[in-house]
């Protein structure tokens, strides 16, 4: 084990995002990145020492039941609570945030999109003012970012009760029908944050979007991680100046 | 319910009828049940006749199309496997294949669109990671005709297509959707996938490792019926022999095309079997991904084939034919999910997710144990032997024992009459299309505006300068029709971006003439010096077919059609590399149909020959008709290629700082003078007519090598390829798609109506802030290319009011003419 920081990225059978997720951490972070599939990968790693954890998108289960019903049911997700309970940072993306609703680390639901199909589209998202969680900065607010979305169940109803979550992002265009357009949110500790769009697919010039590197600008900055020299977050860091001002 | 075994030859001159009658319900022509009796000197069991119909079809052995496939130009330096694999690969950097195909699912989809369509991206993907590739993108080539149903067919095909290739995560990056009433009772569904795998990693559909010699074969003696011993099952299941591994899921009754068979007159005990419709599962076929290329990469196995058409038993045959030596099978370890499965049954089952591998005996275990861990199921159901034969035993008992050479080499290859070009050509000198249909899925222009424009285009002398206000006026109406309309409402069902190396799909911020993907760290060869992947080639994908001009001319509208494909990838900044074909067509018994298979192969062939694109793999669909009535000729071709280097990809749109387009291509008049089988003469006048020039190789070439001039000189802005209805509307959708509306140059106004609408070897719509210069002008006239500046796209802001609106109203009827389709 180095002295990096951990990061884990979960795959459940039908995950298919985590490639590109755990590039997206590797490529630009200093850190130890790895999968987590089996309970012997879990066995592998001593609790408490997972800095970073990422529930990736994809078709978990093959979203047979409800999408992110059966991963949430899965022995993974009982070291997920544990570590998150330690406030280890969490991230869901797309499939992980259903998978997180599901398992209750997240208030709300998911229920299928209003159009009643598949959706994908880049969309405009704006950043709500916040008290900053792990994966976001304090008090940016207004601030468009454009990333991708692709689901089928992306529309989040929210809890009759408006405490026990924050909203972190809201859709400009409501295609999906979320409550109030809510397109990510955090839990109130602000470690654990579930969001709709893909981040990771939108962090390259080469791909048209840097946008999903204010998140990892962030991270980086709360945890203290050092950036890779040269990555598109280095680079992106250096003509923007950081999120947090 | 297999025949006296013992019957001998001459016997067999006596069949009863109702043997031909069950050999036809397996697609065996009387000739073809007579051609297998001599060959096997015996009475075939069911079993035998089922095995043997399911190899002998056209879409296993291309019996039809072989001896002109024959001709195809497959071999360039780059080539790494031609065609006669699961797919065809291509060098597109040091040590990195990339492996694609596309083929067709066209019957399926028209009877359930949404299974049809999903198991047509299943099938595709299968071919391409049973080779050890990770498949990195999709793309499809739809064609639906009008009316009711064919409203039904797009909406529920698409999100087929959608659900399973999301679901697999594998972006969907393209294709090209068109319409002709012609595919009303006949929808086309092509699917194509491309992967990418080291060269040092490729794995081929064998039985016996590389290194072993081909054994001599002693055939079993065995007949169907026989009961097997002891001491046969070990002469059949030899110890030693590698052994055949089933993964995947288990085998139920689906696709099973025998079962339309009236069973009763053989069985009549048995309740009648009713076929059903293969169903896929895409998370099954994400495990099965994912373990394949685990035990490849372990190098657990020794060869590997997906079981797709007639199932385990291509599967089966096609390996052992490969390695020249028999298979035993016993089908009573198959994994099943349905009880009592007939031994045919199992034998031509097409349930989907399944896979058939050869695994030395040592490494059997781990192979299970393997498929285990990623939850897959798995199990040994027989062995490589030396028979060359074909053998499956049930309940202990022979259902087939045939040799393999009669199922592949002596599969009957059929050379029918070709009619005449000159005489096709003559018949097929006018293509009237009937009145568009109103009602469901609409593919005409509206009424009033037809009328419109047929006054202003009647007349080759018209000016474009003199039609231009009628143009203007109707292009909502144009732009609503579906082949100019958007075709976002059905990409937007498709995720083009998972992966994370999508630089130009389906909704992306960036956009080609072609597909373009990445490689990323996994297979970008200089990934040492350049550890984020920013300096990686990316891979250009293209695939369409133009109909229209193929049923006039099949030799010269084929090689245009694919010539405008491979424009495409050359237009984003690209070389291509390889083509596959996926032909569909109509019955090959008709001359006229058979002309149009053979031309259309020569004429695709000299595009590969010329541009050295060879074509190595493909995919053979015919009797696509209704009756008598044929599809028009379809050979849908997918073009790959590389782009060297991120700073060579062109997108298609000009930059907002330099607005002005120029129109590049050859100085020969035939762009210009190809309105009479152009889109806009379908529409507008509902026929196509006329000679489809000789594709001009030299000046594609020329044009391609400008191109590429003005890259590296870094004077290309953006590049789109003129296609469907000519300079005007290739003009108009970038307009749109700018946000602007479009104002012509004196130079455009001064040509005729028609020919901003002709669709010769059209080139292509370039913008540059530097092409104004004479240096390129000159440069351009060199190579015998035309440069001429056609029009600016201004913001819809600078324009005139009535104008504005017009373009807004264009916009917004290109957006929306689909969506209604999928409410």
């Amino acid at each position: 084990m180095t002295g990096k920081r951990q990061a884990a990225v979960l795959q459940f059978p039908g995950t298919n995002c985590d490639l590109d997720t755990l590039r997206w951490l590797a490529r630009n972070l200093d850190l130890d990145v790895s999968f987590v599939r089996t309970q012997e990968d879990i066995e592998k790693r001593p609790s408490g020492h997972t800095s970073v954890i990422i529930l990736p998108g994809g078709f978990s289960f093959g979203d047979y039941l409800r999408a992110g019903a059966l991963a949430a049911r899965s022995p993974l997700m009982g070291w997920v609570r544990r570590e998150a309970a330690s406030g280890t940072a969490v991230l869901g993306i797309c499939n992980g945030f259903q998978t997180l609703c599901e398992s209750g680390l997240l208030a709300g639901a998911l229920a299928p999109n209003v159009v009643r199909r598949h959706v994908h589209e880049f969309v405009t998202v704006r950043a709500e003012i916040s008290t900053g969680t792990t994966w976001t900065p304090k008090l940016v607010s207004g601030r468009l970012l454009n990333l991708p979305i692709s689901c089928g169940m992306g529309n989040f109803i929210a809890p009759r009760k408006n405490d026990g979550y924050q909203v972190l992002f809201r859709y400009t265009q409501n295609l999906l029908g979320s409550t109030d357009s809510i397109a990510g949110i955090s839990n109130p500790d602000g470690n654990i944050v579930g969001m709709m769009p893909h981040p990771e697919r939108a962090s390259d010039p080469q791909l048209g979007s840097c946008d999903g590197l204010f998140m990892l600008d962030a991270l980086a900055l709360r945890l203290n991680i050092p950036l890779r020299e040269g990555s598109p977050l280095d680079l992106w860091r250096k003509s923007h100046g950081t999120n947090t001002r | 319910m297999s025949a006296n075994p013992n019957q001998s030859a001459n016997e067999t001159k006596t069949i009863e009828p109702k043997w031909y009658k069950l050999a036809q319900s397996f697609g065996l022509s009387a000739d073809e049940f007579n051609r297998l009796n001599t060959l096997l000197q015996r009475m075939p069991s069911l079993e035998e006749i089922a095995v043997t119909g399911a190899l002998w079809s056209e879409h296993c052995s291309y019996k039809s199309s072989r001896v002109h496939l024959a001709r195809f130009h497959t071999q360039e330096p780059w080539v790494l496997q031609g065609p006669g694999e699961n797919a065809g690969i291509v060098e597109v950097a040091q040590g990195v294949g990339l492996v694609f195909k596309m083929e067709s699912h066209n019957h399926p989809s028209y009877i359930e669109p949404y299974q049809g369509a999903a198991t047509g991206v299943g099938g595709i993907l299968r071919d391409v990671f049973c080779m050890g590739a990770r498949p990195v993108a999709n793309m499809n080539c739809l064609r639906y005709g009008e009316g009711v149903y064919n409203a039904h067919l797009l909406k529920h095909t698409v999100r087929g297509i959608g659900d399973y290739g999301n679901s697999v995560g594998v972006p969907t990056v393209g294709g090209q959707t068109r319409f002709h009433h012609s595919y009303s009772k006949n929808i086309l569904v092509n699917a194509f996938t491309a992967g990418l795998i080291k060269s040092d990693a490729i794995f081929r559909g064998k039985l016996q490792n590389d290194s072993a010699e081909t054994e001599k074969q002693f055939p079993s003696k065995l007949l169907p019926n026989d009961s097997v011993t002891p001491s046969k099952r070990s002469e059949l299941f030899p110890r030693g022999a590698n052994l055949l591994v089933y993964f995947g899921s288990a085998t139920g009754r689906d696709g099973v095309h025998g079962a339309t068979m009236s069973s009763d007159t053989f069985d009549s005990s048995s309740s009648a079997l009713r076929p059903t419709v293969q169903v896929g599962d895409p998370f099954a076929e994400k495990k099965l991904l994912e373990v394949t290329l685990a035990l490849l990469e372990q190098k657990l196995v020794v060869g590997l084939q997906d079981m797709g058409a007639a199932g385990l038993t291509s599967s089966g045959v096609e390996m052992a034919g490969r390695s020249g030596c028999g298979v035993a099978i016993d089908l009573n370890l198959i994994p099943a999910r349905t009880a009592r499965l007939k031994p045919f049954e199992y034998l031509l089952s097409e349930s989907q997710e399944r896979m058939l591998c050869a695994v030395t005996p040592d490494k059997a275990e781990a192979v299970i144990a393997l498929c285990k861990n990623y939850e897959v199921s798995a199990a040994v159901i027989g062995s490589v032997n030396n028979t060359g034969e074909f053998i499956c035993i049930h309940n202990d008992s022979v259902v087939c024992t045939l040799p393999v050479e009669i199922l592949t080499e002596n599969a009957p290859k059929y050379t029918w009459p070709l009619q005449d070009r000159g005489e096709y050509l003559n018949s097929h000198a006018r293509i009237e299309r009937p009145v568009p249909a109103t009602e469901g899925l609409t593919i005409g222009l509206k009424e009033p505006a037809r009328r419109a424009l047929a006054q202003v285009l009647e007349s080759g002398k018209t000016t474009l300068a003199q039609a231009w206000p009628t143009v203007l006026a109707h292009m909502p109406e144009l732009m609503a029709m579906p082949v100019h309309a958007s075709k976002e409402p059905l990409t937007n069902h498709y995720c083009s971006t998972v992966q994370g190396n999508t630089i130009s799909g389906c909704q992306t911020p960036r956009s080609c003439a072609a597909a373009v993907v990445r490689l990323d760290e996994s297979f970008s060869p200089a990934a040492e010096g350049d550890p984020f992947a920013q300096r990686a080639p990316a891979i250009a994908l293209a695939a369409g077919c133009q109909e229209r001009w193929i049923e006039l001319d099949p030799l010269n509208g084929s090689a245009q059609s694919t010539l405008l494909t491979a424009r495409s990838i050359a237009a984003s900044g690209g070389r291509p590399l390889g083509m596959t074909d996926c032909l569909n067509f109509g019955s090959p018994k008709q001359p006229a149909v058979m002309r149009q298979i053979s031309d259309a192969i020569d004429g695709i062939n000299s595009v590969a020959k010329n541009m050295r694109i060879p074509v190595v793999s493909g995919n053979v669909s015919l009797n696509n008709q209704t009756g008598t009535t044929p599809i028009p000729p379809t050979p849908m071709i997918g073009i790959v290629g590389v782009i060297d280097s991120p700073d060579h990809i062109v997108e298609i749109l000009p930059q907002p700082a330099c607005r002005r387009l120029y129109w590049l291509t050859s100085e020969r008049v035939d762009a210009l003078t190809g309105f009479h089988f152009s889109e806009m003469s379908w529409n507008v006048f509902l026929s196509n007519s006329g000679a489809v020039p000789e594709a001009d190789f030299k000046s594609e070439a020329n044009l391609w090598a400008f191109l590429r001039e003005l890259r590296d000189a870094r004077a290309l802005g953006s590049c789109a390829v003129v296609g469907c209805g000519g300079l005007m509307m290739t003009l108009a959708e970038l307009a749109v798609r700018s946000n602007c509306g479009l104002t012509l140059t004196a130079e455009a106004l001064a040509l005729t109506a028609q020919s901003a609408f002709a669709e010769g070897q059209a080139g292509v719509l370039i913008s540059g802030a530097a092409l104004d210069q004479q240096q390129w002008l000159n440069a351009a006239q060199n190579k015998g290319l035309r440069l001429m500046p056609v029009a600016e796209l201004p913001d819809t802001g600078a324009l005139p009011a009535s104008e504005a609106s017009l373009w807004t109203a264009a916009s917004e009827a290109r957006a929306n003419s689909l969506k209604p389709y999928f409410g």
